[in-house]
């Protein structure tokens, strides 16, 4: 298998048809209702897919992204509300903290194996939302903070929803890329040897403290830029809606149900979940209060439990796609050790 | 020339003491065997060897250096690869894709790596494996994998634990003829061993651990005759 062959695979037409999809969808769809779940669609699948790069690729179960969402959010728009720097500067400026914390979070948390480092990272994110509350003279607490709505391309503002459909593409597709270049590039494959064995990996040469601060810093810091178009996109953000750990279990889940580890996996996910979710709600949310919640877990159940591989591995079935995503479904093999399919 | 040499290695888990004294060389291009009874502490050096386990006391030399904070991926960058008693293949991972891990070390280059895998599927006979899973692989195929991305580092010196366990006699005789063509490819080996026949025929010197001491260090046939390695094996 070479590279190019790799590479033809990640771009096949059924992948593109896919990631083009939603795209297409939005700037068609004249309901704003409709056209606001596949904007939602566009952002949660994206998120998912830079949680991948360091759940996915290495493993390392985060349950705290939702962190370096609210930094990127709040970043921008303080920079924005108090210092007029356009939030488009302010989004790099949001990631670059949020890499830097993710490494030093990294430092302190990658010797934690297993669920210890997924609350870790859990822990993580409530500190960082306590401290969003408490420090109120900077972030206002819990009355958040409204974005005054003035259009304008410097101030990431914008009057027609094209723009903002068109923003979510690209970042979905960016990232995309990302994911595509780690499953086809060094890093990629030490990190996924690390996800496999950290002791074969460490005798195959690995520094695997090293590749997995590199994934955190990415991951972090595309997860922190979602963050600033979340806040540019609703115009409001407080604690509860950028540091809540719903989002973190949201982005893992996607991941989860589209097929974890894969490049297009996490993407689907969210084509699927997102708007389950959205018309569960609508529809049944004013039945009995939760009743969509329930159905909408018993959803996610039947998926994950028949489908341990994730929606992803439907592809793989119809003989689109390509050994990749074969790779990420936990089974046992016929020597009863766990491998993945 | 002497490839690595240790000196007065010594290792205690808490009150165990498991080496005691254990200085050796390992010359350039030989095969050494590292034999003994089951928890003689072959695998302990082993990994003390490696980085995976630091010593008690006691130093190793590399080329003539001191080697101060191994730790495994040093050892493996600067020329020394091993392979573990119990494998551990990257499961999730087709063959070719484990030995380009080993072979990215050397080529940074994914592209360039994955040919430089091939060379090593077609060296091991692994071409008909190649796009499996590696959890898909009986234990045969599995010990050949751990070598194969070991081999795909190209070190100087490789260490193999127990490449022979689990192995039916043909596979047997295919792994002896597969460690004498590494020799005589230039690699120095070191091979922790139980089956003896491996042992016999392999080894151009045999050292014998028993209770963390090293009890004997000399040709296979004149340990085989040891009477001190006849009564750790079998009793006094």
């Amino acid at each position: 298998m070479t590279m190019q062959r790799s590479l033809k695979r990640e771009f096949s037409l059924v992948r593109i048809v896919l990631l083009v999809l939603p795209m297409l969808l939005a700037l068609i769809i004249p309901n704003a209702f409709f056209r606001d779940i596949v904007i939602l669609l566009m952002l949660w699948s994206t998120a998912a897919s830079a949680w991948n790069l360091l759940g996915g690729f290495a493993g390392q179960l985060s349950i705290g992204h939702t962190a370096f969402f609210g930094i990127g959010a709040y970043t921008s728009t303080l920079l924005y509300i108090n210092f007029s720097v356009s939030p488009w500067i302010g989004m790099f400026a949001g990631a670059l903290l949020a890499a830097l914390i993710g490494v030093v979070l990294g430092s302190i948390t990658f010797p934690l194996k297993g669920p210890f480092f997924s609350l870790s990272t859990l822990a993580f994110a409530e500190i960082v939302r306590i401290i969003s509350i408490s420090w109120s003279d900077l972030t206002k607490g819990s009355r958040g903070i409204v974005i005054k709505y003035t259009p304008g391309f410097d101030k990431f503002i914008f009057d027609s929803p094209v723009a903002y459909i068109l923003i979510a593409w690209v970042f979905m597709i960016a990232v995309y890329c990302v994911a595509v270049y780690f499953n086809n590039s060094r890093l990629g494959f030490y990190l996924m040897a690390y996800r496999e064995s950290e002791d074969a990996a460490r005798a195959l040469g690995i520094n695997t403290v090293t590749v997995r601060l590199k994934a955190v810093a990415i991951s972090a810091g595309l997860t922190a830029m979602l963050g600033t178009f979340y806040a540019q996109y609703i115009l409001f953000i407080d604690p509860e809606s950028v540091f809540i750990v719903d989002n973190s279990l949201q982005i893992v889940l996607l991941s989860l149900v589209g097929g974890i580890g894969t490049t297009i996996g996490p993407i689907i996910g969210g084509y699927i979940m997102v708007p389950l979710g959205q018309f569960l709600r609508s529809a049944l949310g004013d039945a009995v209060p939760g009743f969509h919640l329930v159905i909408y877990g018993l959803c996610m159940l039947l998926i994950i439990m028949y489908l341990p591989g994730g929606l992803v591995s439907l592809l793989q079935r119809r003989s689109f796609g390509g050994s990749r995503l074969k790779r990420p479904g936990r089974r046992r093999d016929e020597h009863g050790a766990v491998g993945n399919s | 020339m002497v490839l690595l040499e240790t000196r007065n290695i010594e290792k205690r888990f808490g009150g165990l003491l498991v080496l005691k004294n254990v200085s050796f060389e390992v010359k350039k291009g030989e095969i050494l065997s590292l034999i003994g009874p089951n928890g003689a502490g072959k695998t302990s050096l082993f990994n003390i060897l490696t980085g995976f386990l630091k010593p008690t006391s006691g130093d190793i030399f590399y080329k003539g250096r001191l080697w101060k904070d191994i730790t495994p991926e040093k050892m493996c960058a600067s020329g020394i690869a091993r392979t573990f008693q119990v494998v551990k293949p990257l499961n999730g991972l087709t063959v070719l894709e484990n030995i380009t891990v080993g072979s990215l070390l050397k080529y940074k280059n994914l592209r360039q790596a994955m040919r430089k895998a091939h060379e090593v599927v077609e060296y091991l006979d692994l071409l008909e494996h190649k796009d499996k899973l590696a959890s898909s692989l009986p234990i045969g195929l599995r010990k050949k994998l751990e070598i194969a991305k070991s081999i795909a580092t190209e070190p100087e010196l490789l260490l193999l634990d127990e490449p022979m366990g689990g192995l039916n006699s043909g596979e047997v005789e295919e792994m002896i003829k597969l460690i004498r063509q590494f020799r005589d490819n230039g690699l120095t080996i070191v091979l922790v061993e139980h089956v003896m026949k491996a042992v016999m025929n392999l080894s151009d010197r045999v050292l014998v651990l028993n209770q963390g001491v090293i009890i004997a260090n000399g040709k296979p046939e004149e340990v085989s005759r040891d009477p001190a390695v006849i009564a750790a094996y079998l009793g006094e």
